[in-house]
């Protein structure tokens, strides 16, 4: 009896075995790498940034010596910590406003209007935000500073009016720099949302009797308002988290902004868990602009359904061609400006004053010699930390949106926390995780910078594939699982091949973006993981603008080759990385 | 399944291929004689050349490779004990001292020649060169009368609106120009006079220089070097040193504690703070601690400069309070 139940038992056991032997778990260990990578390499260095908010100030230390709120009560406490809080988010939110008055319009021009060379312009439009942060902040100070040559034009023009320019150095300039530099963000989702939207609802309110004016109002501009809304976001993220320009151009306390405290604490006093608390702020004020943005987007959400597409039609009219062309250039020929200097500032020694002296080649020439190692290691780290961006966003993304575990909240914000935070604050966690102090030794190796790429970058690819898979009907998916094909391999023959587009033009903003990174590289590059955004930097701070110039050169004219080729190519479309 | 499986193992051995080629690197060669080296340095990528230049023609069996980054990026991985760098140079006193802990302590072949003042007791860091602050001023734009002679000119109205200066909240040579007038007048009203003679601060040390050389605004207060190197490359600036004084800072060397290459951060010690040392940290437009070589060129020798106390241990007392006090003029 009793043996006859043990059988009983044991065949249970067996048969429960072999049921969990059986199950696919091919889905489980795909989800469970980026999983595990996000708990070592990103949740707990964000962990560490996070308490250390609450550590007692430590001066060119980084040993803990107690709990305090010290640091957010110094915050709270001086009277420029607050104004700069209040600047950033003055610099911030007028930056975003200004760059939708720019971007939208320019966006409309390109594809509503039929005027020649778009994909030129759509390639060009790119350009503003590829600058190494420093250079462009000292290119601006060439064109419009005291002596710059652009303000001192426009002033002798606008004499005969009775109006002069404005100083850079201010709020003016900041707020000036940063939007001719962050504009494409919008102008690019404009663009692609001008042109992917449907154009027979504007059609059927025509046959109506709407007028443009209420076509416009009342379905042009709410159909692009979720693209609108997630390119804002990305310009206020920028602006918020620009140090650059501010330590160049932001002058006195009237004007310091968040990114300027930062440096005050950890560069200044060595108070590293200041800075984490400066940090935490900065991350708390875009987590609420985080918030507002998917709530007004989330009431203008709208699905169209339709089963024709057909394209919008372009304005023909001469005036509207005109006015389209004339438009695009002026801001086009403005925003590129710094990228003309650079150039132009390559085969020079100084630009004091006026115009640049001094005429040379050797620039250029010391590049292959000096720079060979550094641009091997900027496009084999940019590369592979884009490879495997593409992988580890998509997945991520897939899981997201068509598995929505529980806590998708969380992991979507886990993965924008280290795109808000400011590089240098990532790079502090990732070193005070993985330095000499921490559980695994891996600074000044290649592995820690793809990890910091990785984790500041994945947003990107992740954002694109998640927004892509949203507007996918998931019918063409479960008929591939109904025929009988494993998870993994509707993946990877029916899913991959319809988010390709949108895995390539997340890619290509990755790219692009960590080909010039500098804030995370800085700390965390070794002697032999130099790249070239480093030595740009070592340049302009040994005053060698001619030497950086030729260096950022290079790297402009990879970054629009690349992009060039990708507008070329149907199908990609760069804006739809940048949708939130 | 079994496809699933193998694609697993494929994804997973190309991360384990990634991980490997950040692994340390083999063990060097045998010979005793090849050796390596590698320098972390808060100044120019140029200097850090030079000086491997000059290092190597006495000893051109060590390899050396170099490093830049911000003083306080170099404290903070030396803090944090990950860096990957043998030898720490250039480095200001006020980010060596706290840094010492960390320091490897080693008497050098030189120690007897430097004063007290000059090094560590232990020989953890040995000072190479003086960061002194001096004023930078556009020759284009001041001339005759209107160059300032002292450190109140500052705060004369005829300078309103053309002086840019670092915030000392930003960096340890501006807090030091802040500590200066600090000792000048006991207590903080000069520096409260000049921040509201309409002066402009910026938080990157090198956006003044750049300005004053540009024309932008007139003048500025900065180390040294970046006057002899903004005039060795043809800039119409020149340096004045205010009739007061400027106070006597110190930068510095030393060998990180725990480094991979001790025997030739040690050969490179002994040299640096040796004669050929400041041979080359002279041909850089820095101006040596030994007296053993003259100034820089363009710039003063040192027994012509005006001095005034400065006493680095009451600087770094006062910081936060100095800093905060001034925080509050701005």
């Amino acid at each position: 009896m009793s043996r006859k139940y043990s059988m009983i038992e044991n065949g249970a056991e067996t048969s429960k075995l072999k049921r969990f032997f059986q199950k696919d778990f091919s889905q489980l260990i795909i989800f469970a790498i980026p999983m595990i990578f996000i708990a070592i390499f990103l949740l707990y260095p964000m962990a560490i940034t996070l308490i250390r908010a609450f550590w007692a100030p430590a001066e060119y230390d980084f040993e803990f010596t107690g709990w305090s709120l010290e640091s957010f009560r110094t915050f709270f406490g001086t009277r420029i910590y607050l104004k700069a809080l209040r600047n950033s988010i003055v610099v911030s939110l007028s930056v975003t406003v200004l760059c939708i008055l720019i971007g939208v319009p320019m966006g409309y021009c390109v594809a509503r209007v039929k005027i020649p060379g778009k994909k030129l312009l759509v390639s060009l439009g790119i350009l503003p935000i590829i600058m190494p942060s420093f250079v462009g902040a000292y290119t601006w100070v060439i064109l419009l500073g005291n002596k710059g040559i652009v303000r001192t034009a426009l002033n002798f023009i606008l004499k005969p009016f009775g109006v002069t320019l404005p100083s850079i150095y201010g709020m003016f300039g900041m707020i000036l720099c940063m939007t001719l530099t962050y504009y494409p963000f919008v102008f690019q989702m404009a663009y692609g949302a001008f042109s992917g939207a449907n154009a027979l609802l504007e059609e059927s309110a025509m046959l109506m009797g709407a007028g443009k004016a209420r076509i416009m109002r009342t379905i042009t501009l709410p159909l692009i308002i979720p693209s609108l809304g997630a390119a804002a976001l990305l310009v206020f993220v920028r602006a918020i988290g620009n140090y650059g320009i501010p330590a160049v151009i932001g002058i006195g306390a009237n004007n310091y902004v968040l990114p300027t405290l930062i440096k005050f604490a950890y560069g200044g006093a060595g108070d590293i868990n200041l800075a984490s608390s400066i940090a935490v702020i900065n991350v708390l004020i875009t987590g609420l602009v985080l918030y507002v943005q998917k709530y007004v987007v989330s009431r203008h959400e709208y699905e169209t359904i339709s089963s024709t597409h057909t394209d919008a039609k372009l304005h023909e009219s001469v005036g509207a061609r005109i006015f389209a062309i004339v438009f695009c250039l002026i801001i086009l020929i403005f925003s590129l400006l710094p990228q003309l200097t650079i150039i132009i500032m390559s085969f020079f020694t100084r630009w004091d004053g006026l115009l640049p002296t001094g005429f040379t080649w050797a620039n250029y020439g010391g590049i292959w010699k000096n720079s060979r190692h550094e641009m091997f290691n900027s496009f084999f780290l940019s590369i592979t930390a884009t490879l495997m961006c593409a992988i580890f966003g998509s997945v991520l993304a897939y899981i997201t949106e068509r598995k929505k575990p529980k806590g998708a909240a969380l992991l979507d914000l886990s993965i924008m926390a280290p795109f808000i935070l400011p590089g240098t604050v990532v790079s502090i966690a990732l070193l005070s995780a993985f330095g000499g102090n921490g559980i695994m030794k891996l600074t000044g190796t290649y592995i820690i910078l793809i990890i910091s790429y990785m984790i500041r970058r994945t947003p990107y690819v992740y954002r694109s594939v998640a927004a892509n898979l949203t507007q996918l009907n998931p019918s063409l998916e479960e008929a591939s699982t109904i025929s009988g094909a494993t998870w993994f391999y509707t993946f990877r023959r029916v899913s991959v091949p319809l988010i390709m587009p949108a895995i390539i033009s997340g890619s290509v903003m990755t790219l692009t973006t960590l080909l010039q990174e500098l804030s995370t590289t800085i700390l965390l590059c070794g002697v032999k993981t130099k790249t070239v955004p480093i030595q740009i930097f070592n340049a302009v701070n040994s005053g060698e603008l001619g030497k950086a110039s030729a260096l950022s050169t290079v790297l402009l004219v990879v970054v629009f080759a690349i992009i060039y080729t990708m507008n070329t190519r149907k199908g990609t479309d760069l804006s739809s990385s940048m949708k939130m | 399944m079994k496809k699933t499986l193998a694609i697993v193992l494929v994804v997973a051995l190309a991360i384990s291929a990634v991980f490997a080629q950040g692994a340390p690197e083999a063990a060097p060669a045998a010979q005793p004689e090849k050796m390596e080296l590698v320098l972390l340095s808060a100044g120019k990528e140029a200097e850090s050349i030079a000086l491997i230049e000059a290092f190597n023609k006495e000893y051109p069996n060590i390899t050396v490779t170099h490093l830049e980054k911000d003083s306080g990026d170099v404290l903070t991985l030396v803090q944090q004990k990950s860096s990957d760098s043998d030898v720490v140079l250039l480095i200001a006193q006020d980010s060596l001292e706290p840094m010492a802990k960390n320091l490897y302590a080693y008497k050098n072949v030189n120690d007897a020649k430097f004063d007290a003042a000059y090094k560590d007791a232990e020989g953890r860091w040995y000072a190479c060169s003086m960061p002194l602050q001096t004023f930078m001023y556009n020759t284009d734009l001041l001339k005759g009368d209107d160059i300032p002679k002292s450190w109140y000119d500052l705060a004369d109205p005829k300078y309103k609106g053309k002086i840019i200066m670092t915030d000392p909240s930003s960096s340890g040579s501006a807090y030091a120009q802040l500590y200066m007038m600090y000792k000048l007048t006991g207590d903080l009203s000069l520096a409260k006079a000049i921040a509201q003679n309409g002066t402009v601060y910026v938080t990157d040390s090198k956006a003044g220089p750049q300005a004053v050389a540009r024309g932008e605004y007139a003048l500025t207060m900065t180390g040294e070097s970046n006057v002899s190197s903004a005039m060795k490359n043809g800039s119409p600036v020149t340096y004045l040193y205010p009739q007061e004084g400027t106070g006597r800072r110190i930068e510095g060397a030393g060998i990180i504690d725990g480094c991979k290459n001790l025997e030739a951060a040690k050969i490179f010690m002994d040299w640096f703070t040796g004669k050929g040392g400041a041979e080359t940290i002279r041909s850089l437009g820095r101006r040596p601690v030994s007296t053993e070589v003259g100034g820089p060129d363009f710039l003063p020798a040192l027994d012509e400069l005006p001095f005034f106390e400065y006493d680095a241990k009451e600087a770094g007392d006062l910081k936060k309070q100095l800093r905060a006090e001034f925080a509050t003029f701005l």
